[in-house]
């Protein structure tokens, strides 16, 4: 770690949270406000505390709900996620998540457990959802939970890079469980990242092909099949649900890496290429996003521009 | 996995609703024995009266003070460089 900067790692809304600054004298200043950021986007978006501003929204049972702006926010960057990849990352999965297991905050969940007999049904989906973001009223239909961990993360990285930076005066990076954004002054040389299959400390070698790339603005993001796996009776389930089926999606693809504009688009990107599976590279390619592919095989395809060199 | 139909009134209900049929799915190997059975809600494709244009522009209506995630498009970004420098952070699964 360059002598330049200042950094702090901890555990929080489940995962992993990394700090770096341009300035160290402001790391303390910076991990305050991060810190706040984060209770209070658990606080509004949790699925797993009772209290959480989401849950809360089961009793309105389909009857429009004036929430908190942060909640607004995030359902609406969940929304816009559904409407930019045509419902393939869908809000609306929370049940599903639950009935195959990921009914807790995964540290939580029984690594292995009974088959399970699920029923597929129609339901209403995201375009169920109303969002009147004059008055922050939501609508969600009865019955449905949302699920808005495909979003929060990358897009709370953007408002907590963005607002610490403009605060403190110097770079920020941000990483949210491996969404990062960045925001304010760039060290010299860019922003180092390590690209791996699943994200962990740098100074600790990662498993699987690597990568280390540099960014300079915008934001970067991973969705692995390889993170938050548990078995019910002979099958293997993940954490990225396709909403057309309502398993865990069973692509090409086991990790996908995007950078784009920001972090939030950037996660919305690589969860959509995973369950694309593969259309996902002529999909990427399209849109322009320098993306890092990962087969189940562990060979490597990138898009777009991103550096072919890897170990 | 295995799969079975539904029940005739359950699929046409599902169509007299304009929306997707429903399946029955067992998750795990011998579907006899099975436990935990459950109904889950999953988002199909539908073709229903709510305005999609109207929650797709809700979705895109630009109220955010930092980044602007409103447009109708991902938003690019200049690809990523190779890096000879020691990683400050790393981006995987979590």
């Amino acid at each position: 770690m360059s002598e330049q900067l200042g950094w702090a790692q901890w555990q929080a809304i489940g995962t992993t949270i990394r700090l770096v600054v341009t300035d160290p004298t402001r790391l303390q200043a910076a991990r305050g406000m991060l810190t706040d950021d984060l209770a209070a986007l658990d606080l509004a978006c949790s699925r797993f505390r009772p209290d959480s501003e989401l849950m809360a929204l089961d009793v309105s049972a389909g009857r429009p709900t004036t929430v908190s702006t942060l909640l607004a926010g995030a359902v609406r960057a969940a929304l816009r996620g559904a409407a930019l990849t045509d419902g393939l990352v869908d809000p609306t999965v929370g049940r599903a998540m639950e009935t195959i297991g990921y009914d807790r905050d995964f540290a939580s969940v029984p690594a292995s457990g009974q088959a399970i007999r699920v029923t597929v049904s129609h339901v209403p989906q995201w375009r169920q959802i109303r969002l009147d973001e004059s008055t922050n009223m939501l609508t969600v239909p009865a019955g449905v939970r949302l699920d808005l961990g495909a979003t929060a993360k990358a897009w709370a990285a953007d408002r907590s890079a963005e607002g610490i930076a403009a605060a403190i005066g110097c770079g920020v990076l941000v990483s949210l469980g491996g969404d990062i954004a960045v925001a304010g002054e760039v060290p010299v040389g860019g922003w180092s990242i390590r690209v791996q299959d699943i994200t962990g400390d740098p100074a600790e070698p990662a498993q699987g092909p690597v990568s280390v790339i540099t960014i300079r603005e915008g934001g970067l993001a991973t969705s692995s099949t390889t993170a938050r796996r548990w078995r019910r009776g002979g099958d293997m389930m993940h954490h990225i649900l396709d909403p057309r089926t309502g398993r865990p999606a069973d692509g090409d693809w086991r990790t996908v890496s995007v950078a784009a504009g920001c972090a939030l688009d950037a996660n919305i990107a690589s969860t959509a290429a995973i369950i694309r599976g593969s259309s996902a590279t002529s999909w990427l390619t399209k849109l322009g996003l320098p993306a890092r592919l990962v087969a189940i095989d562990g060979s490597v395809t990138t898009l777009a521009g991103w550096p072919k060199v890897s170990s | 996995m295995t799969s079975s139909p539904t029940s005739a009134s359950a699929r046409q209900h599902a169509r007299n609703r304009g929306l997707a049929a429903v399946s029955a799915i067992t998750i795990g190997a011998a579907a006899a024995g099975a436990v935990g059975a459950a109904s889950i809600a999953i988002g199909l494709s539908a073709t229903t009266a709510t305005s999609a244009s109207s929650q797709a522009q809700a979705a895109t209506s630009s109220t955010s003070t930092n980044n602007d995630d409103s447009g109708s498009t991902l938003q690019a970004a200049p690809a990523p460089a190779t890096s000879n420098n020691a990683p400050v952070a790393t981006t995987g699964g979590s």
